[in-house]
């Protein structure tokens, strides 16, 4: 457990987390969106990225930008067909989306590597990279750092660090936004639509406003997915990534912003720490039923959770007990 | 001058009716809620909507601030139809209106409520809000929320949830949050019910003053007639769902239809009474 690589991989997944989750923070937390689908944005940013890089020889950076903007505007395509519907509807619609981005990309062979993943995006027998300039970056960023200072980082320490730079920012932009005008009329519209538009609120344009600002967020995270760990399969995109950054969510408490960080840090320790639960009596099970064993820790957190703190680790009580 | 261009003619708008609703027919499973309504608001008056319980006073509401559709009819406001405008744009175009049960927002602070409604917030668009300088606009709301705050003595509840303000305060704060997004015409849907007598005065008195000093025009359903007659330039009577009389409060009370359909029945007062 104090080997250092275990908590640079939980601080990695919590990092990647912490910004999905921010996305949903947007959505759910703000604007009051029941997006089951969260996972489809970081599927297609992703994606988007290895194909353009891989198959269509566009530049890393400008393939993660096409990236994010895909995610964007399925996000767009699923609010602007959907967002009239009643919130429970609409929930089903996202995950249904989600789900049907995931056959997409397992069926279609010819265009995603299909159920192999992006290594086979170029056919078999000739394994296909994307990040080969973003490695190349990192690994001279190392270098400077090694010697600039004599210190030597590992790459996954270097991408530790990155990640939850960009996971900082964009708390401090959605913190921002959340206190402003910007977040008041969102509030508004989660609690009640009509008595938002009754003094001149756009609820649609607002609430698909949200919906692509949360997709571009995931989007983000996608991106930095795909880098960190260099290649992936549709598997990777399963509904419980979405269900995931929910936990995330509930963990830290939805209506704050600032429980998205602590809500991530406490899932990735579960997440990562579960792998090490080799002691007896837990060694009685073999290492695929540990693995559901963290589900069943998860599960039993979340339920003491609500039994204790409904409100989230950080949320406010008080708001939610108003009538 | 009050003309508006419209299709490249000038059309003129008659100030004497700032909102004019025409034949409006609205159907529930087959059920006329709205029967071919028909009614004038003049520009700065305030004029009552009376009637008993179900005449279709809310629905006529409903319909003219955009939140349901008519059947058929027709909606004018400052001489421009309205009757397809969504219920955001017809709030901007300066027609607000209040909820018979308040829709204050709970999880919201008093102040927040208020601050909500104000016009012109260049933080409401995700850019600006970012940018420094957004929170200028919203001290100069600030000072004009706590103005219509102590208007009608809430000043002291601004930081309190709207959640656990008590009914009645509900009701005051919903009719502040009307005049805080610089209304030109405010649709009031009962607003003195379930305000006590002491408060019930003051908001009259507010109404008055707000009408002479803000040129703001009321239109106002009710069901406490001495009061509501009290303050009202003109009176409008629904029942059935039609308006069968409009005109001044006088002529009202001696009106043979809206005796025989409303002021007759025994329970007049309280609006509870069946129609004729
Ligand atoms: N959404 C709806 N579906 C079906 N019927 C409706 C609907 N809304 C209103 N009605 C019916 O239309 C009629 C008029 O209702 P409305 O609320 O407009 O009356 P009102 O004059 O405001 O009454 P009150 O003074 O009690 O508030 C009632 O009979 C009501 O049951
Ligand atoms: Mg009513």
């Amino acid at each position: 457990m104090l080997d250092p690589g275990f908590w640079t991989f939980v601080g990695l997944t919590a990092g990647i987390y912490a910004i999905f989750a921010l996305g949903l923070q947007v959505q759910y937390g703000l604007a009051g969106l029941l997006n089951f689908g969260h996972v489809a944005s970081m599927a297609i940013a992703a994606y988007t990225m290895a194909i353009l890089v891989v198959r269509f020889g566009l530049s890393e950076w400008l393939a993660a930008a096409f990236g994010i903007g895909a995610a964007v505007a399925a996000g767009l395509l699923v609010g602007l067909t959907s967002l009239r519907l009643r919130a429970d509807y609409f929930a089903i619609v996202t995950i249904c989306f989600s789900e049907i981005v995931r056959y997409v990309l397992l069926n279609r062979q010819d265009l995603t590597g299909g159920p192999e993943g992006t290594i086979g995006l170029l056919g078999r027998g000739q394994a296909a990279a994307y990040n080969t300039d973003w490695e190349g970056l990192v690994g001279r960023v190392r270098e400077m750092v090694s010697s600039g200072t004599g210190v030597e980082v590992s790459r996954d320490v270097l991408m530790l660090f990155l990640i939850w730079l960009v996971a900082a920012a964009l708390l401090l932009v959605v913190r921002r936004v959340s206190v402003m005008p910007w977040g008041r009329v969102l509030r508004a519209i989660r609690e009640d639509e009509e008595a938002a538009s009754s003094v001149g609120k756009d609820v649609f344009a607002r609430k698909l406003q949200a919906l692509a600002l949360g997709a571009a967020i995931a989007g983000g995270a996608g991106v930095l997915y795909a880098l960190q760990f260099s290649f992936f399969t549709p598997d990777d995109f399963e509904p419980l990534v979405t269900f995931f950054a929910w936990v995330v969510l509930i963990l830290g408490g939805a209506a704050r912003v600032s429980g998205v960080p602590l809500g991530a840090l406490m899932f990735g320790l579960l997440f990562a720490g579960t792998r090490f639960f080799d002691f007896w009596p837990l060694s009685l099970l073999d290492s695929a039923d540990r693995a559901y064993l963290r589900l069943i820790i998860i599960g039993l957190l979340l339920i003491g959770l609500m039994y204790y703190r409904p409100q989230g680790l950080l949320g406010r009580r008080q708001e939610m007990l108003l009538e | 001058m009050n003309a508006s261009l419209r299709g490249g003619t000038a059309v003129e708008v008659d100030r004497t009716r700032l909102l004019e609703v025409r034949d409006i027919v609205k159907r529930f499973q087959g059920v006329a809620a709205v029967d071919r309504a028909t009614l004038n608001v003049a520009d700065g008056s305030i004029t009552a909507l009376i009637g008993p319980n179900g005449a279709g006073k809310t629905s006529l509401f409903n319909i003219v601030s955009g939140f349901a559709r008519a059947d058929s009819g027709s909606v004018r406001y400052r001489g421009r139809s309205i009757a397809r405008l969504p219920p955001h744009r017809v709030a901007r175009a300066g027609l607000v209106r209040t909820f018979q049960q308040p829709r204050v927002l709970r999880r919201l602070t008093v102040l927040d409520n208020l601050l909500l409604a104000g016009r012109r917030q260049p933080g409401e668009s995700f850019w600006r809000a970012l940018a420094p300088g957004a929170g200028r606009r919203d001290r100069e709301l600030r000072r004009r929320a706590l103005e219509l705050l102590a208007l009608v003595r809430l000043e002291d509840r601004a930081d309190a949830y709207a959640g656990v303000l008590s009914g009645g305060q509900r009701k005051l704060l919903e009719f502040v949050k009307a005049l805080m997004a610089e209304p030109l015409l405010v649709l009031l849907d009962e607003p003195l019910a379930g305000v006590n007598p002491t408060l019930r005065e003051l908001l009259l008195q507010r109404l008055r003053e707000v009408r002479a000093g803000g040129g703001i025009t009321f239109l106002v359903i009710e069901h406490d007639l001495g009061s509501v007659m009290r303050v009202s330039d003109e009176v409008a009577v629904m029942s059935q769902g039609r308006v069968i009389f409009q005109g001044p409060p006088d002529a009202t009370r001696r009106d043979p239809a809206v005796i025989d359909a409303y002021l007759g029945s025994a329970d007049a007062i309280v609006g509870s009474g069946t129609p004729g």
